[in-house]
């Protein structure tokens, strides 16, 4: 009878379960929920007095932003959604909504931002902030620019769209042609432009930023 | 499931009904499902989860009856996600799901010194030393918050046990345990320190 030759028969065999084992390594990005992939992110001025505004006014309609450029503005479901939960959020904060034309002491900007190259955002890294797009001309500010005192800019590749909300400072406008933000919230991950979760995460923007109310809250 | 049909009877082959041979001068693999049990601070700081994906072969040759030395590599998966917390930042705060994921790639040279080559149950103390490929990536969300991969010490005492097929055979199966000393250095965390218990079957190559 022909001897077996084992180190023939032995090398394929362990290579293939080499192979099969080495495949067994768990992807973590494969076992999340659209939940659990999301992070919620804010930035807030620490010199601002959040309890020193009383009124805000809020854009009716959110800005789309593409790759780095207002592409337009709209008002889906979705987009509505969002406005009423930072409305409800704002409100449940002691801070009183009024129209764009009655001096509100707070502006409150919604964008919508799908980047799929290199995008601008503040170090470090995913947490940063926006550029906020919304034109200043919807304030009664144009050829002003906005300007965040906490942000500092890097450079980050993104995929994926991100929920941005800026509240500006339209009570103290400077003379230098400059609106400055006092509040980022920004939303990245799966599944975010949802009408029927709009609410809860705009309320886990405002839940980490117990400072955003008014003095008598 | 033809690949697996080929790995199960190339084990069935080699395994069934070879003659005895002596230890010395001969050329074995081992090969071993192995669960990795992460201990002190790869255990609080990164993955307190038992890894329950994982492997390591082994081949070694025979010096003496007693005396076998050789090469090992082995493979594990370490896995651990993190309840949504707050995290504070230069400016604010950022919430989210950590995840923290390890692979460790131990390469090793493996000596083995065999209690009784005759008995039926032939306990063994073993040591191994050598690098350790190490991948980490930690996550915030679906979004990267850090990573390092590089090469690393590794040293890992062991004792187990193995038990012929036959009186006197070549081939039979093993079973063990051993403490994995892998030094790491990121953001505070020096090891990836882990227990390691193994099974699996080995067998001549020559």
């Amino acid at each position: 009878m022909k001897k077996i030759n084992r180190l023939h028969w032995s090398l394929p065999a362990v290579l293939s379960c080499l192979i099969i084992l080495a495949g067994c390594s768990k992807d973590p990005l494969k076992n999340m929920s659209d939940e659990e992939s999301r992070i919620y992110i804010t930035n807030y001025d620490s010199a601002a007095d959040f309890g020193s505004f009383h009124t805000y006014s809020i854009s009716d309609s959110v800005a789309v932003i593409r790759n780095g450029n207002l592409e337009k503005h709209t008002l889906t479901e979705t987009d509505a959604a969002f406005i009423q939960a930072v409305n409800d959020n704002m409100q449940q904060r002691g801070f009183q909504r009024v129209e764009k034309d009655q001096n509100p002491d707070l502006g409150i900007n919604i964008s919508s931002v799908f980047n799929n190259q290199t995008g601008i955002i503040s170090y470090p890294s995913y947490w940063g902030y926006y550029n906020s797009f919304y034109d200043p001309y919807y304030w009664g500010y144009g050829g002003y620019d906005y300007y965040f005192p906490f942000v500092s800019y890097g450079v980050y590749q993104i995929r994926e769209g991100a929920l941005s909300i800026d509240m500006v400072n339209l009570r103290d406008v400077g003379k230098d042609n400059k609106i400055e933000g006092v509040w980022n919230g920004l939303i990245r991950g799966e599944g975010i432009f949802d009408a029927s979760t709009a609410a809860s995460q705009v309320t886990a923007l405002f839940d980490q930023s117990p400072y955003l109310k008014r003095s008598n809250q | 499931m033809k690949s697996l049909k080929i790995v199960f009877f190339s084990f069935v082959l080699i395994t069934l009904g070879l003659p005895v041979f002596a230890q010395q001068q001969q050329l074995k693999l081992n090969l071993n499902y192995s669960v990795g049990i992460p201990t002190g601070s790869f255990k609080s700081d990164m993955v307190s989860n038992t890894s329950f994906r994982g492997w390591n072969a082994n081949l070694l040759y025979g010096i003496t009856d007693k005396v076998s030395l050789g090469l090992e590599a082995g493979f594990n998966d370490y896995h651990q996600k993190y309840a949504r917390q707050l995290y504070d930042t230069k400016s604010g705060t950022v919430s989210g799901v950590l995840s923290n994921s390890v692979q460790t790639v131990p390469v090793m040279l493996k000596g083995r010194f065999n209690l009784a080559p005759a008995a039926a149950i032939q306990p063994y103390l073993g040591a191994g030393v050598g690098g350790n490929f190490v991948t980490y990536n930690q996550y915030l969300g679906e979004f990267s918050s850090g990573s390092k991969s590089g090469l690393y010490f590794a040293a890992s005492p062991e004792i187990g046990f193995s038990v012929p097929f036959s009186k006197g055979g070549t081939s039979g199966i093993t079973v063990g345990g051993k403490y994995n000393f892998m030094p790491f250095n990121y953001s505070g965390n020096k090891s990836l320190d882990n227990w390691g218990l193994f099974a699996g079957i080995n067998l001549p190559l020559k």
